[in-house]
């Protein structure tokens, strides 16, 4: 292992003690309490102790610092005043993007000073001592003695107070002092030039991996794969054996295939499910930008979380999380009213805001609900005419399309921009997200009464339930869940409306048809739209349902999707690709992007 | 990576020798992952015609090219062929489809002439022609042609069409 291993241990621990430090901090903030105070002091604790241990001088100290701050807290609880309460949260973000930081460049650094001046209790100022050298001594020692730190002053504090110096000459003389050590040593004349620079060649090749994102895992999971494997490697010898003693056909063999059948698909599902994670951390991350923008909105609020532990992916999670971020950001600058005019039209002051998460058959879905003032479909309309997004009348408009407006980019209707939101390109971004995952957005909105999103997500990304397609007597798997339906175009009527539009009526609805082998346009064999197409697949784009004709059906499939890389990672048009029983590889069709591709033609 | 890690000497300078047609060609060993025997392709739409399409290594989907229609040397059906799996480092590997694996050779820097040469191929990726007891070898830059290439047909150009 070298230093950035176990940096990336650190980070790890760091990231999970932070969580607490969130959660800690949220409750302080509801009802300040001694175990909540012991708890930030027990993860600040911690988190100095770690990071001097590998070496992450700079952070531990400003870690010890804030450590200080909560001793005093701990002996004083009056001293944890809102405002300060407010500074641990700030401290968190300092914590955080450090943290990220630190995963792409192990040399990375926060601005610190800020914060600490802002901090640090002023009795206390005079005491900190011996930290800025990225020293330690006994965790609470200063706090506890301050007497006795008091010789440890260090050498700029003992200039000011002895009259050598201005404090603006040792803010300068620090600034100088923050200069990489090697410019410091060249400059000195210490070191030669040379020697410094190969040495920082030699640091940054040592220092190149990044550090590798990790996911934990219960011990008891990792057993059980353990002896799922064994036992595949059990049956597999089985196997091998009968085919080496020629008797593939006896029971024994013909039950170790079976067996290995069943427990290959356990080992499947169970790989699957170690990505899993549960939702609560995205929640409370959320919970905790809500009360931020609460505040800096003035308004008052209460949040309901619900469905903390409903699981998904965690690459979803990550994804997820800044369309999540905009949403509840808008919730509450957008979506609740101020204060007093919620108490002019009758409603309770407080606004109300619920964050909940449920599963379903193959999807887990996330709301984000306020009870503000809602979005007025008719303004809302007047704005996509004033913007040439549309030409339909109103009255050809159900107030769900009308919100699909609000997803288009460049589409704001609040005037003003605030600091929070409202910048006008933050809903298509959403939306482009969601699509990016293979989920779906939905909004509902009642004037007067509130709001609410719902984002519905895939639970995994890498096993799809897939019908295999021919198109143009080529294989193609494609997702199930994408569609609607499959029909058997043979049994419905098929109109040629223009020379290109083709439409087919079911049960009494009237469906535009397209070619679905247009969009898969092949320089060899140019796509010959000749063949009596037989299947159709009903796809939902947006409020219109399309109907896109294939060859055939081939068969049906859970295929495992492997992801495209390099260059044919551009290709939208496929989700990425699998391989069939046949052992031959197939393309999987992004039913999603194909609808895109077909808003875009028409 | 001949820099900081000891390097097995004995591929230095070493080449992989194939034909394509008539003609040879050589290129760097250490770039080649593996070479397997021919196998089924599954062609992809809006890609360029010789990009084959992908394959299935070991369940592992890979890319291949097709190094005649590259280099528009008239391809003939019938003709044995072989792929040659190339380690594309950060990326996926790429595999390219030659019509025999030759031999690999140990060429000295000295052996290879870079004289330029009339070709279909870039210039950029000829580093010379060497030669050998097998006859004229031309020296490409494989890897670096193929990480270079464009596999899909950018199709806001080919659409207006």
């Amino acid at each position: 292992m070298n230093d950035v291993d176990f940096i990336g241990i650190f980070l790890d621990e760091a990231e999970d003690l932070l969580q607490t430090w969130e959660s800690s901090c949220l409750e302080v903030e509801k009802e300040l309490s001694a175990e909540a105070i012991n708890e930030l002091f027990r993860v600040a604790h911690n988190m100095k102790g770690s990071s001097a241990s590998v070496g992450l001088n700079e952070f531990s100290s400003f870690v010890h610092k804030i450590e200080d701050t909560i001793t005093l807290f701990k002996d004083d609880l009056s001293l944890a005043t809102p405002d300060r309460i407010g500074l641990l949260f700030e401290c968190l973000d300092i914590f955080q993007s450090w943290i990220s930081g630190l995963r792409d460049d192990i040399e990375h650094k926060e601005a610190t000073q800020d914060i600490l001046d802002r901090i640090m209790i002023k009795p206390f100022i005079k005491n900190e001592s011996t930290a800025s050298f990225g020293f330690f001594d006994e965790p609470t020692k200063s706090a506890e003695e301050p007497d006795e730190s008091n010789h440890n002053k260090d050498l700029g504090t003992l200039l000011i107070e002895s009259g050598h110096a201005t404090p603006e000459q040792i803010e300068q003389a620090a600034t100088i002092q923050q200069r990489p050590i090697g410019e410091v040593l060249v400059a000195e004349g210490l070191v030669p030039k040379e020697a410094v620079e190969q040495t920082i060649a030699k640091q940054k090749k040592q220092q190149k991996g990044k550090v590798d994102e990790t996911i934990r895992i219960s011990a008891n999971k990792l057993d059980e794969l353990m002896r799922l494997v064994g036992e595949l490697s059990t049956q597999q010898s089985i196997i091998s054996h009968a085919f080496k003693s020629n008797t593939m056909d006896s029971a024994i063999c013909r039950k170790a295939i079976s067996l290995s059948e069943k427990n290959l698909k356990d080992v499947q599902s169970f790989a699957l499910n170690l990505r899993m994670q549960p939702l609560s951390q995205l929640f409370q991350r959320m919970e905790r930008i809500i009360r931020d923008t609460g505040r800096k909105q003035e308004k008052l609020l209460s949040l309901s979380i619900n469905g903390e532990s409903v699981e998904l992916d965690k690459s979803i999670i990550e994804k997820i999380k800044d369309p999540l971020v905009h949403l509840v950001r808008n919730a509450v600058d957008h979506g609740l009213e101020p204060n007093e005019d919620r108490l002019e039209i009758g409603k309770n002051q407080t606004g109300h805001l619920s964050l909940t998460a449920y599963q379903e058959a193959n999807a887990v879905n996330i709301v984000v609900e306020d009870d503000g003032k809602g979005m007025d479909p008719n303004l809302i309309y007047q704005k996509a005419v004033d913007k040439g997004l549309t030409q339909r009348p109103r009255e050809s408009l159900s107030d769900s399309e009308i919100f699909k407006f609000i997803l288009m980019p460049n589409f704001s209707t609040k005037e003003e921009v605030t600091d929070i939101s409202g910048r006008g390109v933050g809903m298509n971004v959403v939306k482009e997200t969601v699509d990016k995952i293979g989920g779906q957005l939905k909004i509902a909105s009642e004037l007067g009464k509130g709001t609410k999103f719902l984002i519905s997500l895939p639970t995994n990304v890498s096993i799809a339930e897939s019908i295999l397609v021919s198109i143009d007597h080529k294989p193609y798997a494609i997702p199930i869940l994408e569609l609607k339906e499959i029909i058997n175009l043979r049994e419905y009527e098929i109109q040629q409306r223009t020379q290109k539009g083709r439409m087919v009526c079911i049960r009494n609805k009237v469906y535009p048809l397209v070619d679905l082998g247009e969009f898969l346009p092949d320089l060899e064999s140019c796509h010959i739209p000749t063949t009596p197409n037989s299947v159709g697949l009903i796809l939902q784009i947006e409020e219109e349902q399309v109907v896109f004709s294939i060859d055939s059906i081939l068969g049906q499939q859970s295929v495992v999707i492997r992801a495209l890389e390099g260059k044919l990672a551009d290709l939208k048009i496929f989700a990425g690709a699998c391989i069939l029983g046949t052992g031959e590889p197939s393309m999987i069709i992004d039913m999603n992007q194909v609808g895109r591709e077909y808003i875009n033609r028409q | 990576m001949q820099d900081n890690e000891p390097v097995d000497d004995s591929n230095v300078n070493k080449y992989l020798v194939f034909r394509l047609d008539s003609e040879l060609y050589g290129t760097d060993l250490l770039s080649i992952r593996e070479i397997i025997e021919p196998q089924k392709i599954k062609s992809v739409p809006l890609t360029h015609d010789y990009f084959l399409g992908v394959i299935n290594i070991r369940g592992e989907i890979v890319g291949i090219i097709d190094l005649r229609r590259k280099f528009h040397i008239p391809a003939e059906e019938s003709e044995k062929s072989a792929f040659v799996i190339f380690e594309i480092p950060g990326s996926q590997p790429i595999a390219a489809l030659v019509n025999e694996v030759v031999s690999v050779l140990e060429i000295e820097p000295n052996d290879i002439d870079s004289a330029t040469i009339e070709s279909h191929i870039d210039q950029r990726y000829i580093s010379g022609v060497a030669k050998s007891k097998l006859g004229l070898i031309n020296i490409i830059e494989l890897k670096q042609l193929i990480e270079d290439d464009e596999i899909i047909i950018n199709r806001e150009k080919d659409q207006v069409a």
